[in-house]
């Protein structure tokens, strides 16, 4: 196991360490909300700015989360792009599109227009995957 | 299997050269069953047959492909792309309680809740833990310096090479005992997926529905 502290040392220094665009995908619950969280805490005042862009389907859940990320880290951008249904590719495509469209106005600012990050977590809350989540677990445990 | 393995592989396609732009080098993380290779039907990897698809099989099949895929990504993005897939082990998530959930799982839930937090990842650790697979220990190939550890050891069974099965605490996953047995070879199976993968996607974008 990677110690905790390891893992937080790691993570504080990446967000002092330049400026970063992060997409998460299926960000408006579960891991994905929680990794943005932790993105957002690790940046928190000392960072260098980050660019987020949180892709899902939860309106209402994306708000919150994004007042709650601003809150913490003033200076940085916190957007969120609303996706419909990420089983179809003309979703996907629309929804890469979208933010290919907004990374290019921010070319510049704080670099180029990039991805430093991508985040995917969508499709867990289905039940197959929870489900299966817990028949892994059950698969994991060592007697 | 579309949310777990074509969107989430489109997405890496569709972003490619936003993530080549990056000078990190980009990092993609994708949470899911790293590791649970099992069954494999090498002449039906999207599961067309009722007979093949299951939750188990349709697993396996989201398992083999990603990590061949990623690795054929990993090999054409030397020093500019790392990907790891990873077993985020049990996070009580509101993915727990969904009212369409069949009565039969509500109840087992009701009964195993109050235990789960026994041996399940809290969910601020869980993301720590998430974002830690951006760091260097899981560098893109041909990038080999960390200050976290060992570099880790990725799919292929090299140190460092771009793509990565990771348990939720962060070590790898030995996994390429499950590629030594494929019929034909990791290498062909790799192609096949990849192929399969870029089939799939140009006659959907053609309008098309996609039935192998």
């Amino acid at each position: 196991m990677v110690h905790l502290d390891i893992v937080r040392a790691a993570n504080t220094a990446l967000a002092k360490s330049q400026p970063l665009v992060a997409v998460f995908v299926g960000g408006t619950s579960g891991i994905g909300e929680y990794t943005l969280r932790a993105l957002a805490s690790a940046h928190g005042t000392t960072g260098k700015t980050l660019r987020v862009y949180l892709v899902g389907r939860n309106a209402a859940s994306a708000v919150k989360i994004l007042a709650d990320c601003r809150k913490e880290c003033a200076g940085s951008d916190f957007r969120f792009v609303q996706a419909k249904d990420l089983r179809l590719l003309r979703d996907v495509d629309k929804t890469c599109a979208e933010i290919l469209r907004l990374e290019k106005e921010e070319e510049g600012n704080g670099g180029p227009a990039r991805v430093d990050m991508l985040f995917m977590s969508q499709g867990l809350v289905l039940f197959g995957g929870r489900v299966g989540m817990l028949c892994l677990l059950l698969s994991n445990i060592k007697v | 299997m579309s949310l777990l393995y074509y969107s989430r592989m489109r997405f890496i396609t569709q972003l490619q050269p936003l993530l080549q732009a990056s000078t990190l080098p980009a990092h993609v993380v994708s949470v899911y069953a790293a590791g649970k290779e099992a069954k494999l039907f090498q002449d039906d990897l999207s599961l067309r047959d009722p007979a093949h698809y299951n939750f188990a099989n349709a697993r396996s099949h989201i398992v083999y492909m990603k990590t061949l895929f990623m690795e054929a990504l990993a090999d054409k993005n030397t020093q500019k792309l790392s990907m790891v897939h990873v077993f985020p082990n049990l996070v009580i998530t509101p993915g727990f309680d969904r009212e369409h959930y069949p009565l039969w799982f509500k109840a087992a839930w009701m009964v195993a809740a109050p235990f789960a937090g026994l041996f399940s990842v809290s969910q601020e650790e869980s993301g720590e833990r998430t974002l830690f697979l951006a760091s260097s220990r899981y560098p893109a190939r041909g990038t080999t310096m960390t200050e976290y550890g060992d570099v880790a050891i990725g799919t292929d069974g090299k140190r460092g090479s771009g793509a990565y099965a990771v348990n939720y605490d962060g070590e790898v996953i030995p996994t390429t005992g499950a590629y030594e047995k494929v019929v034909g070879g990791r290498e062909e199976l790799g192609k096949k997926v990849w192929e399969h993968t870029m089939e799939a996607f140009a006659e959907i974008e053609k309008g098309n529905a996609f039935t192998k």
